[in-house]
């Protein structure tokens, strides 16, 4: 039961019999996924079925942890170009700047709110000193922060809420001109409403955006995603797609799948 | 016990539950007074050594020497008992030591924390953590016999004991202290921030550099009044290569005595003169410069702390 694809689709991530292991040990196995620009795909799963793992495998971050091995095709289309980033790979910085991840808790940078956009424009972007404030501001707008930080740009960053703070990290993302989101539970340490304002933020981004999110929550994933992937044991066991999230027996079968 | 009381009745818990908070308290006061005691004895011994220090050295000023002492030679058989050599001769070789252990001890670091092949990580740290168990007195031996040839060979004109050597093995001997300090701090910043900016498109070393620097902040003051205390402090080596000849240095070649060596030089040698006294006023001189640097430091990082250091926990 695949998802039904409007025409103008335009695929930006392939996965191929992708593995991935740590010590020795298999996390993802044999992966198969694809993915497309404008279009919200949400990865489900049980604690320890590989999801953050596959998200880490997309801007290669799983090599910062000790014994990481990866084996299969990974492709990505960025600046209009198919690339394989673990064979003919961009360098690092690069591509991580391209494919922007948000963690489960904002991770904030030291200094002020506008620091935190301000320092990763400046080193990674190489934006000069002039048009830093101005491309600031872009970045909370998009991030729909601007109207409540816009007094207080030079505030210590954690004076935000956890909410706004999790934006402050989306906007930070935003800065740098990716192409490929990567939200791993954005809104896991967020109460409900400020996880609303998340949700919204990202359906609004959605069509400029490859976007991949992980999710603990079916109600959230109902609401978000256009197509959502099961994980079980490192790898996809279920491809489902909007309709199919909404109807109440799927539902069923995939409440008792992850919970 | 707790949840019996609970199920007998509502009263009898409430007694019970009365009873175990009296308890908390009982024991909670216990451990306040434990840590008072432990206070005061320690701030105890620091006002006691300056008391007694002060109260030895207070003939100096009683008897009218302070002029005599505070002078720049020290010629005793001429009744000549001058200290202030001996000041400039600790300050100059304490800051030069720091000057060579502090850049070198962060560079170490920083080659710790991601600019160096993560495998050379290990072995590193471990040599460093095997320097703070050789005794100091092996630094000075071994200084002794390596490196004050090295400098008289270099340069003919020196005997080898001199500012320079002493300066050169001292930071040897700080370096752990530095290390230690700095690669703790590190350590903790790193696992908060290392994935988050590595996901930014950061390098190692802009990760080091702007993210993990201001963080580590505390670390990095307490290193270096750690290590300067440390350097200000040490007689031994000072003793065994700095030369000590009580005068002030023109040049690194030249050999110099510190207030710590001339301490354990008078009182090896002498115990009547006014040369005695002297001593009292050197150690007075150091405690109150240790003191200062503190101060100084704890005040520049509680200014620094002010502004946005980003802590978000």
């Amino acid at each position: 039961m695949g998802p039904k694809k409007p025409v103008d689709l335009e695929p930006t991530v392939l996965v191929k019999s992708l593995h991935v292991g740590f010590a020795g040990r298999e996390v993802l196995h044999n992966l198969n996924a694809k993915f497309n620009r404008g279009w919200l795909a949400v990865v489900l799963g049980r604690s320890g079925s590989g999801k953050t793992t596959f998200l880490r495998a997309l801007n290669r971050l799983n090599e910062c942890f000790p014994r990481s091995a990866t084996r299969g095709s990974l492709k990505l289309k960025l600046q209009g170009e198919w690339r394989d980033i673990y064979r003919n790979a961009m360098p690092l910085p690069e591509l991580r700047r391209r494919v922007g991840m948000v963690f489960q808790t904002p991770h904030l940078l030291p200094g002020s709110i506008a620091d935190n956009l301000a320092l990763p424009v400046k080193l990674v972007l190489g934006v000069p000193r002039r048009n830093i404030a101005s491309r600031v501001e872009w970045a909370l707008e998009e991030a729909h922060l601007w109207d409540e930080v816009k007094d207080r740009l030079n505030a210590p960053a954690h004076t935000l809420s956890g909410g706004q703070q999790q934006r402050l990290c989306l906007a930070r993302l935003l800065a740098l001109e990716p192409e490929i989101l990567l939200l791993d539970e954005p809104t896991a340490s967020l109460d409900f409403r400020a996880a609303l304002k998340v949700e919204e933020l990202l359906l609004s981004l959605k069509e400029r955006y490859t976007i991949i999110a992980v999710s603990h929550s079916l109600s959230q994933a109902r609401r978000l995603a256009d197509e959502a992937l099961i994980f079980r044991d490192g790898s996809v066991v279920q491809r489902l797609s909007r309709e199919d999230l909404q109807a109440p027996d799927t539902l069923q079968a995939l409440l008792e799948e992850i919970f | 016990m707790l949840i019996q009381g609970q199920a007998s009745s509502p009263r009898t818990a409430e007694t019970v539950l009365q009873a175990h908070w009296r308890h908390l308290d009982r024991r909670q006061s216990g451990i306040k007074g434990l840590l008072l005691g432990a206070t005061i004895l320690s701030c105890g011994s620091v006002l006691a050594i300056l008391g007694f220090l002060s109260y030895f050295a207070l003939p100096i000023f009683s008897e009218g020497h302070l002029a005599e002492i505070l002078s720049w030679e020290w010629r005793p058989f001429q009744g000549k008992f001058g200290i202030l050599p001996m000041a400039v001769g600790s300050l100059s070789l304490a800051v030069t030591a720091m000057g060579v252990a502090y850049p070198l001890g962060l560079g170490i670091c920083g080659f710790a924390h991601g600019l160096g092949p993560r495998c050379l990580k290990g072995p590193l740290m471990g040599l460093i953590n095997f320097m703070t168990s050789i005794p100091t007195v092996i630094y000075g031996f071994v200084s002794v016999i390596f490196l004050v040839p090295l400098v008289r060979g270099a340069f003919p004109e020196s005997t080898g004991y001199s500012w320079l050597t002493a300066a050169l093995t001292l930071s040897l001997m700080i370096l752990p202290t530095i290390v230690l300090l700095v690669h703790a701090q590190l350590q903790q910043v790193d696992a908060r921030v290392r994935l988050a900016s590595a996901a930014l498109g950061f390098s190692p070393a802009q990760t080091l550099l702007w993210v993990m620097r201001p963080l580590a902040f505390r670390g990095l003051w307490a290193a270096a009044v750690l290590g300067f205390s440390r350097a200000l402090g040490d007689t031994i080596i000072a003793l065994m290569v700095a030369g000590n000849a009580p005068q002030v240095p023109n040049s690194l070649l030249d050999s110099i005595r510190t207030l710590t060596s001339h301490i354990a030089l008078v009182v090896a040698t002498d115990s009547t003169s006014q040369a005695y006294q002297s001593i009292f006023a050197s150690g007075l001189i150091l405690f109150g410069v240790s003191i200062a640097v503190n101060l100084t430091l704890r005040r520049l990082q509680s200014r620094a702390a002010l502004p946005a250091t980003g802590r978000h926990d």
